[in-house]
């Protein structure tokens, strides 16, 4: 079998006594028979040889892993590009994004320790950088704003609410410029806290001289003193209630409002409604509750695998509103399971989901009370 | 212990089977100067600081500013407290402009109200009012013991665990300036001075504790600097 020709990995230098190329790491050369010490041989040259077995058995490998990296969703272009070009230069590069993809999946799990809710676009946005790995500072910047988005979306909420407050609204805003900072945050927490006991205690004092009045009086004097504006919040009513299949079909409507109160388009004018949320408003996500408004109405829209249930109501949404309904999607569509795989538009199959949303009806009803 | 509240006097919840039983209404009385207050804050400090409960400190007499400056030098700034609520009644009083006298306002039952709605808006275990004398500077009762009896079940009947800053009489050796207060109450925490040694040196005794078995003699108590601790010299 003919030698291949060699191509190892090897550092080379002259010999001193006979000027012969020899391996750096011999120290009596093969030619002249001359001692060669190590401090006089410097090595004149680094050659990189390779065995074309060797070649292919790289190239192979990084064609391995790139077939990996792009079924798995990854942009590795560059990569292709160079196994064809120059495998030394391959070989690097597939370092490089080995590296780089330990770093996004590093991100991805801690994008998964967020809690997203109300920063679903930022949350998307990343995700769609997590497919290059040439991006991976960038995405550790985003996630890193991510998560202090996340870690201060609570207290921003609550931030707008005092904003609201009469006398608390310049130092809201500014807790509300330090939690912009991330350098502040430890600041902007202790502050958010102080403001929020400083509102507790206005509250108590403001409740304590509502409650003044002379012994016996009936009236509450009048004092001079702060007082907490308190928006008193409006009870959640529902006017309509729709059942909708996961294609938009409407399986079930059910309203307490009477037939004759109002115009008999305006439901269907809800349905509508509920119909471009889903389709066209790009913010129907399922299991999460949704909202739009239709004139005066607010429209929740919160759907599962297989069902949307959709509402119109008035007031202020209740904040167990999103809980309750993922429990009723949960119920009816465990307990209906086949009957919505294989529905066909058939009143009969889904009658009884009428009962549970007649009580959903019901439940927010109490819980407006 | 779950089920009780520790004063956080070291050397003393030991002696009372962990601390207070939760819900109680004790007096917390000595003469003038004898730290009343602050055992109250320390109380409420180290509850909401390690127990994680919801505290208020209701002053009708010391303005808050210079109450939060004396407990930040006994090692219990308001911002390390984790849920810790300042009323500042004294400020209230000088800020209302009302054409009745403060004697015929309604004083007890503007504070029960208040910290009912209070309790039911943000949630509340524990008060410190400081103290009764200033409640009754404010009030004109007529019918003390009657009147007396009705705060004192209104107070209860919030479920809270509160104690009663009670400045006692020198003139005699009641816990409460209408010598009722020792009845209504569920437990009394007594603080004295003594000078017999040429030092006024501060002493805590627990007089009555229901349900709690207790020591009955006075224990020297201290406040050590270098713990930021009350506690108590036993043995």
């Amino acid at each position: 079998m003919p030698e291949k020709k060699r191509k190892r990995k090897e550092k080379v230098r002259e010999c001193t006594s006979c000027g012969a190329i020899i391996d750096a790491q011999i120290t009596v050369c093969p030619i002249c028979n001359s001692q060669i010490a190590p401090e006089q041989s410097a090595p004149v040259a680094t050659s990189e040889v390779v065995t074309e077995e060797e070649v292919k058995s790289i190239r192979d490998s990084l064609m391995s892993k790139l077939i990996t990296w792009s079924a798995s969703g990854y942009n590795v272009e560059n990569l292709q590009r160079l196994i064809e070009e120059d495998e030394a230069k391959a070989e690097q590069e597939a370092k490089l994004i080995e590296a780089n993809i330990s770093r996004l999946d590093a991100i991805r799990k801690r994008i998964s320790e967020i809690d997203v809710r109300g920063l679903e676009d930022k949350a998307k946005e990343l995700m769609e950088i997590l497919n290059n790995p040439y991006a991976v500072e960038l995405a550790e910047e985003k996630v890193a704003e991510l998560e202090h988005l996340s870690a201060t979306q609570g207290m921003r909420e609550e931030l707008a609410e005092i904003k609201k407050l009469k006398g608390f609204e310049d130092e809201a805003k500014r807790v509300e410029e330090m939690l912009a900072d991330p350098a502040k945050l430890k600041e902007a927490e202790k502050e958010f806290k102080k403001l929020k006991l400083k509102i507790r205690e206005r509250f108590f004092e403001s409740e304590f001289i509502t409650a003044l009045k002379p012994r016996g009086a009936q009236a509450p004097v009048k004092i001079n003193a702060v007082q907490m504006h308190k928006e008193k919040r409006k009870p959640m009513q529902i006017e309509d209630l729709f059942l909708l299949y996961k294609d938009l079909r409407l399986i079930s409507h059910h309203t307490k409002m009477p037939e004759d109160s109002r115009d008999p388009k305006f439901k269907f004018r809800i349905l509508k409604t509920i119909r471009d949320f889903v389709r066209h408003s790009g913010q129907y996500r399922p299991n999460i509750l949704g909202q739009t408004t239709f004139e005066e109405n607010r429209i929740l829209v919160q759907g599962g695998k297989e069902i949307i249930i959709g509402m119109s109501v008035k007031g202020d949404v209740h904040f167990l509103t999103e809980k309750v309904l993922q429990r009723v999607v949960s119920i009816i569509e465990r307990k209906w399971e086949i009957d919505l795989k294989r529905w066909a538009a058939g009143q009969g199959e889904l009658r009884e989901t009428s009962k549970v949303m007649n009580s959903l009806m019901v439940a927010f009803a109490k819980l407006s009370e | 212990m779950g089920d009780r509240i520790a004063t956080h006097i070291i050397g003393l919840d030991e002696l009372m089977e962990g601390g207070i039983p939760q819900k109680y209404i004790v007096l917390l009385c000595g003469n003038a100067g004898t730290m009343k207050s602050s055992v109250g804050f320390n109380i409420l400090f180290h509850e909401s600081k390690i127990g994680k409960r919801k505290g208020m400190y209701l002053t009708l007499e010391q303005t808050r500013e210079p109450l939060l400056r004396h407990m930040a030098k006994l090692h219990m700034p308001q911002e390390e407290a984790e849920d810790l609520v300042v009323i500042d009644l004294a400020r209230v009083r000088k800020d209302l402009k009302s054409e009745a006298s403060e004697e015929e306002m309604d004083w007890p039952t503007a504070i029960i109200r208040a910290l009912k709605n209070y309790r039911d808006t943000f949630g509340c275990e524990l008060l410190v009012f400081d103290s009764l004398a200033a409640l009754y500077a404010l009030t004109n009762f007529k019918n003390p013991r009657a009147e007396l009896f009705h705060f004192f079940e209104r107070l209860r009947d919030l479920d809270l665990t509160s104690f009663l800053i009670s400045e006692m009489p020198s003139d005699r050796h009641v816990f409460g300036l209408y010598g009722v207060e020792d009845f209504l109450s569920d437990g009394i925490i007594h603080l004295k001075v003594d000078f017999s040694q040429g030092t006024a040196n501060l002493y805590i005794g627990i007089v009555k504790m229901r349900e709690t078995n207790h020591p009955r003699q006075y224990f020297p108590l201290i406040f050590e600097p270098s713990t930021g601790r009350f506690e108590i010299v036993t043995g």
